[in-house]
């Protein structure tokens, strides 16, 4: 064995140690950049949804589609593990929707995005919404390609959620914190909650709403709106 | 369920890797796992003893090295280990900091031989 660092490989010896230094998650990256040339190829502006089951990811989409669809062409891609329900209420709306149903698959990946945006016309479309499994764990390790990661946090989840799932909270660009009508009712101290979040991503842009009552949904829109345009600036 | 993709993708590397060594039996293979990766190495070591049967890791010893959460200030540029996900610098209190390592998932080594 070799003395410097027990690895087995020594001179006589018919072993070889090969240094490789791979990413294991290198395949979805490689396939994120993929989708976000195909994303820039139509001028498409990709937002990830991501949260907890239950934190409100389709009402605050049915809210933003709503706002956005006189004015824009949007899109969206649905993860769920079963149904098609969520969709449905999407389609509703004469939105084109694809539906991705994972099975038993926690989170979606670039690969399963890929195949879905080739089901939407990409050539119509300015915004395309990916609501993913609703899942606070998975979906953290796996890039999308989008051009923005959202994470949802209601206020009945929590406030103890960001220091419970960091890594989530890291890859997020803007966190949203949902159910603010439900403050009165639960021990959740926003301004704390504000902190723990930059603490772990310290530019995150933080966005208090309740996608219900639409409090502070102005908020979103505008900034998504100004993310919008300053990406078809950027492309133009 | 999430180690089973991250096993997957292992798997997937190291058959890559692998081709270009025909006839080559794997003995070991060393990861390097940040304690922030958001993989649980225990539960990965599971999956990777379970899944590894019929693959180029069937006999291959599995070792993990952690690495922990360390950051570098950018205003006063000292490094710090950080038991928990706080990007505040200890030192200045900073916020404007950078993660030196911590959230890799390496695959590090492979050691073969001559079947």
């Amino acid at each position: 064995m070799c003395k410097e660092c027990g690895c087995g490989v020594t001179n006589d010896s018919d072993k070889k140690a090969l240094e490789v230094f791979e990413d294991i998650l290198k395949y979805n990256k490689f396939q994120a950049r993929h989708n976000r040339e195909h994303f820039e190829e139509y001028k498409v502006y990709a937002i990830n949804l991501m949260s907890a089951p239950g934190s409100g990811k389709t009402t605050l989409l049915e809210k933003t589609l709503d706002f956005l669809k006189d004015k824009y062409r949007i899109g969206v891609i649905e993860g769920d593990l079963e149904t098609e329900k969520d969709a449905e209420r999407i389609r509703q709306k004469g939105i084109p929707v694809y539906q991705i149903t994972t099975g038993s698959a926690c989170h979606l990946d670039a690969s399963l995005i890929h195949k879905a945006m080739h089901h939407l016309p990409l050539d119509k479309i300015d915004f395309l919404f990916v609501e993913n499994i609703g899942n606070l764990v998975c979906p953290a390790n796996y890039e999308l390609g989008t051009h923005l990661n959202v994470t949802l946090l209601s206020v009945p989840e929590g406030e103890d959620k960001p220091e419970k799932y960091p890594l989530i909270f890291k890859v997020s660009d803007v966190v949203i914190i949902n159910k603010i009508d439900l403050l009165p009712y639960f021990d959740f101290n926003l301004d704390k909650v504000k902190e723990d979040i930059k603490k772990i991503r310290p530019d995150a842009y933080i966005i208090a709403l309740s996608a219900k009552t639409g409090e502070g949904l102005d908020n979103w829109i505008s900034f998504i709106e100004n993310k919008f345009n300053e990406y078809r600036k950027k492309l133009a | 369920m999430h180690e089973y993709f991250i096993v997957q993708n292992i798997l997937r590397t190291i058959e890559d890797l692998i081709k270009d060594y025909p006839g080559k039996r794997i003995t070991k293979a060393v990861f390097l796992i940040g304690k922030f990766s958001g993989v649980e190495p225990d539960l990965l070591k599971t999956a990777l003893d379970f899944f590894k049967k019929g693959s180029p890791l069937e006999d291959a010893e599995i070792v993990f090295e952690l690495e922990d959460l360390k950051i570098r200030c950018l205003d006063c540029g000292k490094e710090a280990v950080k038991e928990k996900w706080n990007m505040i610098c200890p030192f200045c209190g900073s916020l404007n900091t950078e993660v030196i390592s911590g959230e890799e998932m390496f695959l590090k080594t492979l050691e073969i031989e001559e079947n």
